[in-house]
């Protein structure tokens, strides 16, 4: 399951960090919606914190996952 | 509102106002070097949208919103339709390590994708951006 996989990936990302993935509302399958609030985020702007996430995830971008809705918080 | 996935700001938002503040950059553009051409695209146009159709046929509801938004703030905006190049729409991904779309660039450098538009339109930066 793609969003099990997802959350997997990131929780290595963000060891500890609170992440929620889960599917985007009204939306297809492939259409997620990643929560991550992590302190790896401090200091660093809107762009840099979803290409962090994103960057996790780009052999799924390449596959299976069509688009997500990040939302990024400083913990 | 919340029942749409892509939170549209207006999906009413006057077509007059998009179609004075967009148009679509003809694909291919006079340039055959990928990476160039999408240098040269983003270094001529101070807002520039790479999305799934156009301002008036968006074919995505991520680029939809987006256009809504950048229409709302009343950006001078281009777009750039990737269905029609895939090259390009290879290519810009890696170049601005940005794996979706729509992708906007902001006076050459990647503002983001339309979760950051929409947090920069809902906190009012977008519209101070424009003003």
């Amino acid at each position: 399951m793609i969003i099990e996989k997802i959350h997997e990936i990131l929780k290595i990302g963000f060891p500890g960090d609170h992440i929620h993935v889960g599917p985007m509302r009204g939306a297809s399958d492939d259409h997620l919606e990643i929560i991550v609030t992590s302190k790896n985020f401090e200091g660093l702007g809107l762009l840099e914190q979803h290409q962090m996430v994103m960057d996790l995830l780009k052999e799924e971008f390449k596959d299976k996952l069509h688009a997500v809705k990040i939302k990024t918080k400083v913990s | 509102m919340s029942e749409n996935p892509f939170n549209i700001v207006n999906p009413n938002v006057s077509e007059e106002r998009v179609e004075k503040a967009s148009s679509e950059i003809p694909t291919g553009f006079d340039e055959t070097d990928t990476v160039k051409r999408i240098e040269k695209i983003i270094s001529s146009h101070s807002v520039i949208v790479f999305m799934k159709g156009n301002a008036f046929f968006p074919q995505c509801g991520f680029s939809a919103n987006t256009i809504a938004m950048l229409g709302q703030v009343k950006a001078d905006f281009k777009t750039y339709d990737i269905l029609q190049d895939p090259e390009l729409r290879m290519a810009i991904k890696d170049y601005s390590n940005w794996p979706t779309f729509p992708q906007v660039y902001h006076n050459s450098k990647l503002l983001g994708g339309n979760d950051i538009l929409t947090e920069l339109y809902q906190n009012g930066e977008l519209a101070k951006m424009f003003s």
